[in-house]
């Protein structure tokens, strides 16, 4: 069974760094919960009865873990005021890291939305996973772009 | 760069872990605020266990009154009954739920934690003051001074628990707040 579980998390391990990227800022933090997620997934793999799809059960663990189960640490409140401060530093990829740091100022539920939402998964789908219904998944979308328009472009709110 | 274009990026994988790392993280030890209250369950169990045998079989030179047997026994029995309560809450499995499903599980299991370390504070502060209470006759000013800081750093150390359970209960309610709304 180990080993059998080895083979499933290596092929789909892209989904707990997408969910450890999202979740957490430093490299550190991010190694400590995809070990936790592992950890996590490892102990409830008994208990998957095949039901749902691999990704879904794995997603499901790995946000669960990262929200409501795993806190070595006080996690830091974001602000905009943050993102400007990250913005100052060169990128590669500023524009892609402008994105990523206004998204890692969302809140909890608003980053497993748009995490699944990254991930093309079905309105149907998302509410599943977290519990609330599909017309609130589009709400919660709409706002979150919303947000994430204002943060990158903060002028277009003042007209 | 919009969310739709970030999601080409978002498909890219990083760099992999092997299977001997994954193999070495299930082995590993979790770092979970849960695992540590565990491992601190099983370490005060034990403590609870030694504690009465120790006192009951005869290190203390005096024999022991039976009212006095009785409190430590009835002291040892709570505490173990809220360390095992606490240990099976705590090994419950909560993970396979939806989101919202599973912080109201770690809400329900944090209020309980909280209410039992009210309860079992309280109990143990008043067993340790009745029990030097009838024990120790205060003639000492300092005894009596001693007791009450015991009894007081009971209260302080619980408080410190609660307080602690109380911030990641707000921090729950945050979660639960903007899942809902």
């Amino acid at each position: 069974m180990k080993q059998e579980f080895i083979h499933i998390i290596s092929i789909h391990q892209n989904i707990i760094h997408k969910v450890v990227r999202i979740y957490r800022d430093t490299s550190e933090d991010r190694e400590d919960l995809f070990q936790e997620i592992v950890y996590q997934l490892w102990k409830s793999y008994p208990a998957y009865e095949g039901r749902a799809k691999i990704t879904t059960w794995i997603y499901q663990i790995a946000l669960n873990t990262a929200i409501a189960k795993y806190r070595k640490k006080q996690i830091s409140t974001h602000s905009t005021k943050s993102l400007e401060v990250a913005l100052e530093k060169p990128s590669v990829h500023p524009e892609r890291d402008r994105l990523y740091r206004a998204i890692s100022t969302l809140n909890e539920a608003e980053k497993a939305v748009i995490t699944l939402y990254l991930d093309d998964y079905r309105y149907e789908e998302i509410a599943n996973m977290l519990g609330i219904t599909i017309s609130h998944v589009g709400v919660k979308l709409h706002r979150i772009k919303e947000k994430l328009t204002h943060l990158l472009n903060p002028c277009t709110n003042d007209t | 760069m919009t969310l739709d274009e970030l999601k080409l990026d978002w498909q890219q994988s990083v760099a992999p872990k092997s299977d001997t790392e994954l193999q070495q993280m299930i082995s590993q030890k979790t770092s979970s605020v849960f695992y540590r209250t565990k491992l601190k369950t099983i370490i005060e169990t034990i403590a609870l266990i030694i504690f009465p045998v120790v006192f009951l079989t005869g290190l203390d030179a005096k024999r022991n009154e039976d009212w006095v047997n009785i409190l430590v026994i009835l002291t040892a029995a709570v505490g173990i009954a809220n360390n095992l309560w606490l240990y099976h809450g705590l090994s419950a499995e909560h993970l396979n739920t939806n989101l919202k499903e599973s912080l109201l599980k770690v809400k329900r299991k944090l209020q309980g934690q909280i209410l039992f370390a009210v309860v079992f504070s309280s109990l143990l502060s008043g067993s340790v003051f009745l029990f030097f209470f009838f024990r120790t006759p205060f003639i000492l000013e300092k005894i009596g001074a001693l007791i009450l800081l015991l009894v007081v750093g009971i209260i302080i150390r619980t408080s410190a628990e609660v307080w602690r359970w109380q911030k990641l209960n707000r921090y729950i309610d945050q979660c639960l707040f903007a899942l809902i709304h």
